[in-house]
């Protein structure tokens, strides 16, 4: 092409939109990384079964408490996914059978669920009745919206129930699950404060009164002052198992301190280190504190019982948010939540674990090195049959400059946003396929003999037919996208987003570089 | 090398015996297409060794423990063999599976009505000038109880048996509450699992040293699942294309000969795998609604050059189409061919299964298109032409 032609190709609005894409892809993928599918990166997949099948709601609950234990043990790298109605996949990047069976404690794991009040065990979740949690629904009254749960107790715990919160109306029930033993927690005053305008003096002493239950107690320790509460240690009653529960961002020359003594160390984020306090009633306390396993603090209000010899309970509480809409959410989602802890954490539905596939991860490497030459060889391939039939062969470099544009936006998106797996690669082949298809409906078109039609009209008939392709194809492929049929559906989005991209991008693109080049040859 | 144009060679309606007798030979091979593991069900096991491989004493360690269905292939890469073995599902595990979901939905009845009739009788205890107004409730929950009890308990039964089977030992209902009655079947049905799968591998171990092993287990109720969702998305999908095709050419022989020849090719290709023994799973399925996008591709370009342009004879307007359509179709099956090529070298299911599908049905597209659809509709095509 001449040096005119090429300026105007390059400012044509058409190749402008493709250059633009190309671009905005890389950057995409660079920004958010290309994901491989574990048979590409190796490791490991492990089968998750639900006892019964869940509707899209539950599936994606059930998928985000997976990954929020998973992530929680420090496995950062995981991904969990929902398959169909009945099984989970939880895919771990490396191969390694002691990180199954961790895997599998975590999921598997119902924790221990314990109700105090006023520094006393009220209720212990093996006292409730299985079944009788129940989420008495949202009640909105004027501007007010408060939620409510029920649950039940059995007769023996009833009674020390009824004799712990005696006389304690409006007193909080901290909810903890999973509440650590024999340990104490090491925080900076500042983070003790949790962002709120409240003394240093109170803020130790509401997380003291959280900490306590019978006669446990969860000691606090100030970061600020740890040369002295060092010189304390010997004065509380900590053994080689006490453990102590200190933020990530401890400083290293504390946790070797902290080593010395012997104890166990537990990391906690700066984020469930930090508690949350209720000041809004008489009654001040903190309501949540993930790094000692509390996880709620309604206030209990048995007066709302429903009238029987106190085994049955009712918490409730005010729902936050900015709309009434929004708070309505939010109080579906504390009931939900709120069910979880008393239900020991356990998931909504009961679990199966399957055995897991391993892939080792030289074995993935080699499959991706052999898919990228494999495609790479297909592009060339086809691209040589093109211009052979039609013998013109300044068209080489456009249409490999085209599909390679496609493929490259192909890729980056579906790796990026989805991941790039078995089935995805072998979408991108068919991709190719159709993308060299539709090169060749308009090169057909452009080099018709015997045709009065300037290249605008003949590029339009060529259009007109691939696009028709295009709709019905996708037509056919995109059940597969909405099937939740995990296997297949990098194959089926994959063919869907290259048609897509044919038709409005990457085609009218070869078209205008096409039009010019073929124009330019049959004028001279 | 410039084909002839077949259109005038003969009366071009011969050329319809091809594709009507490549329609008869695949629907006598269609019942032959081997199902695969998703929608059979089964176990595949596979391992990683790196000495060498006696298929002859995996059988037979295999047939010792009872299984006698063994599909098996080995190929080596550069990190050693890695071995795959398809055997089908325990009939004793399978039945038990069976009976979980049910299990699973009666024992949250169960509970349920257990929580109500506490619930009423714990209100009586308090106050009992409630027993008449609850009387005719409690009886109907007692009754609904007994009966959804008695139902739990079968499929309980079904589960304990057969799990007994597999664990050589004679299981019955504990007695004691609803809820450890599900804790004994979860602990029961896991180590029927566990043990059965140790089974296999010790049996294996005996005739192959593996440095590691994987299990894929498709049970019947996901084998079910995947069955059902596949011919789900096979009705939406056809419904759709449907719908696309006729409003596209809104008329009705041209649309009837476009499909039909998506159909032709599908059935074609069913017919190859049935003759090659290619086997039906998820990724060979979604290859055949690909299919369907590849084969309405060249039906289209027939359909609208033939009747929708007006330059030279149908015939020739057939002819030129021809000629591009097999352009595309070459290059298409190129493209696959590699990926055929891709998948004998490295061994992976899902590259050979598409290709392998997208390769038999591309040249089935041809046939279905230029020898099937072709005579549809140039026949219509010239009919309308001796129209004034």
């Amino acid at each position: 092409m001449s040096e005119k032609e090429r300026t105007q190709v390059l400012a044509d609005r058409r190749i402008q939109t493709l250059i633009v894409l190309v671009v905005l892809s890389l950057l995409l993928a660079y920004t958010m990384g290309i994901k491989f599918g574990i048979e590409f990166e190796g490791g490991t997949r492990i089968p998750i079964t639900l006892e019964k099948r869940v509707s899209q709601e539950t599936m994606s609950e059930i998928v985000n408490i997976v990954k929020t234990r998973v992530s929680k043990f420090g496995l950062t790298q995981v991904v969990v996914r929902g398959v169909g109605e009945t099984q989970i996949y939880v895919e771990v990047p490396k191969s390694d059978s002691s990180l199954v069976s961790e895997i599998e404690r975590i999921v598997k794991k119902e924790g221990n669920y314990e109700g105090v009040v006023d520094g006393r065990l009220a209720v212990d979740g093996r006292d409730i009745i299985p079944g009788s949690i129940r989420p008495e629904g949202v009640q909105v009254s004027g501007s007010r919206v408060t939620w409510s749960i029920g649950f039940a107790i059995n007769h023996e715990a009833a009674k020390k129930f009824s004799d712990v919160v005696f006389g304690k109306a409006n007193y909080p029930v901290y909810m903890f699950l999973d509440r650590p033993e024999d340990s104490f927690v090491l925080i900076s005053s500042e983070r003790l404060r949790g962002n709120k305008s409240i003394s240093d003096s109170d803020a130790l002493d509401m997380a003291r009164a959280a900490g306590v239950r019978d006669s446990d107690a969860i000691y606090i320790l100030l970061l600020d002052n740890w040369e002295q509460e060092k010189a304390a240690i010997p004065n509380y009653n900590f053994t080689n198992n006490s453990k102590a529960i200190v933020s990530e961002d401890t400083p290293e020359s504390v946790l070797n301190d902290l080593k010395a003594f012997n104890f166990t160390i537990v990391k906690k984020t700066p984020a469930e280190m930090t508690p949350e306090y209720n000041l809004a009633g008489e009654r001040r306390f903190v309501e949540k504190w993930p790094a000692i396993g509390l996880l709620s603090a309604p206030v209990l209000s048995p007066g709302l019982t429903k009238g029987t010899a106190g085994q049955f309970y009712s918490i409730n509480g005010p729902a936050t948010g900015a709309t009434q809409s929004e708070q309505i959410l939010n109080a579906e989602k504390e009931m939900r939540d709120l069910k979880s802890i008393l239900s020991g954490g356990a998931l909504p539905v009961r679990v199966i674990l399957g055995s897991s596939t391993t892939i080792p991860a030289p074995l993935g490497a080699e499959f991706l090195r052999y898919s990228i030459i494999g495609l790479a060889c297909a592009l060339f391939a086809v691209v040589i049959l093109v211009v052979a039939r039609y013998r013109h062969p300044k068209l080489i470099l456009p249409i490999m400059l085209i599909s390679l544009a496609e493929l490259t936006i192909l890729i980056c998106i579906m790796g990026s946003v989805g991941t790039i797996d078995l089935s995805a690669i072998a979408g991108i082949m068919a991709a190719i396929g159709t993308s060299v298809d539709a090169q060749i409906i308009v090169t057909d078109e452009l080099t018709k003999k015997g045709s009065q039609e300037g290249t605008r009209r003949k590029l339009e008939k060529a259009f007109s037919i691939i696009t028709t392709n295009a709709l019905v194809a996708i037509c056919a492929v995109v059940p597969l996208l909405f099937s939740g049929l995990i296997e297949t559906i990098g194959f089926a989005t994959t063919l869907t987003l290259g048609y897509a991209l044919g038709v409005f991008i990457t085609r009218p693109a070869y078209g205008v570089i096409a039009g010019r080049i073929l124009e330019g040859d049959e004028a001279k | 090398m410039e084909l002839p144009n077949i259109y005038k060679i003969w009366d071009y309606r011969v050329l319809m015996a091809v594709p009507l007798a490549l329609i008869l030979i695949s629907l006598y091979f269609i019942p032959q297409i081997p199902k695969g593991i998703d929608f059979k069900g089964g176990i595949l096991i596979t391992l990683q060794t790196n000495s060498s491989v006696d298929e002859e004493a995996i059988r037979s360690s295999l047939s010792g423990i009872g299984v006698k269905d063994v599909v098996l292939s080995s190929y080596t890469h550069p990190f050693g063999t890695t071995v795959e073995i398809e055997i089908e599902q325990n009939q004793f595990l399978a039945e038990a599976e069976k009976s979980r979901i049910p299990f699973s939905d009666r024992y949250d009845e169960v509970i349920d009505l257990e929580y109500q009739k506490t619930t009423m009788e714990l209100e009586i205890e308090q106050n009992s000038s409630l027993a008449s107004k609850y009387e005719a409730r409690l009886k109907d929950v007692n009754a609904q109880l007994a009966q959804k009890r008695e139902e739990m308990n079968a499929h309980a039964l079904t589960i304990l048996s057969n799990c007994g089977q597999v664990l050589g030992r004679q299981i019955d209902i504990q007695p004691g509450s609803t809820k450890e009655l599900q804790d004994q079947v979860d602990k029961v049905y896991l180590e029927a699992t566990e043990t059965y799968n140790r089974r296999i591998l010790g049996a294996l171990s005996g005739s192959v040293q593996f440095s590691s092993y994987s299990f894929a287990n498709v049970m019947p109720s996901l084998s079910e699942y995947f069955i059902s969702k596949v011919f789900q998305i096979f009705v939406i999908s056809t419904v759709l294309v449907v719908i696309v095709v006729f409003a596209v050419f809104r008329t009705f022989v041209p649309s009837l000969a476009v499909l039909s020849g998506a159909f032709a090719d599908v059935l074609i290709a069913m017919g190859a795998m049935g003759l090659f023994g290619i086997p039906l799973t998820l990724s060979s399925f979604a290859a055949l609604l690909m299919l369907v996008g590849f084969s309405l591709d060249t039906d289209m370009l027939l359909t609208m050059r033939v009747i929708k342009r007006r330059e030279g004879t149908a015939k020739e307007r057939a002819y030129e189409a021809m000629k591009t359509g097999i352009t595309m179709s070459s290059a298409t099956i190129l493209s696959f061919s590699v990926l055929f090529a891709l998948a004998l070298i490295t061994h992976i299911s899902t590259y050979y299964q598409i290709a392998a599908v997208a390769i038999c049905g591309l040249f089935g597209d041809i046939i279905a298109t230029w020898f099937f659809n072709a005579v549809i509709v140039l026949w219509y095509a010239e009919k309308r032409e001796k129209k004034p």
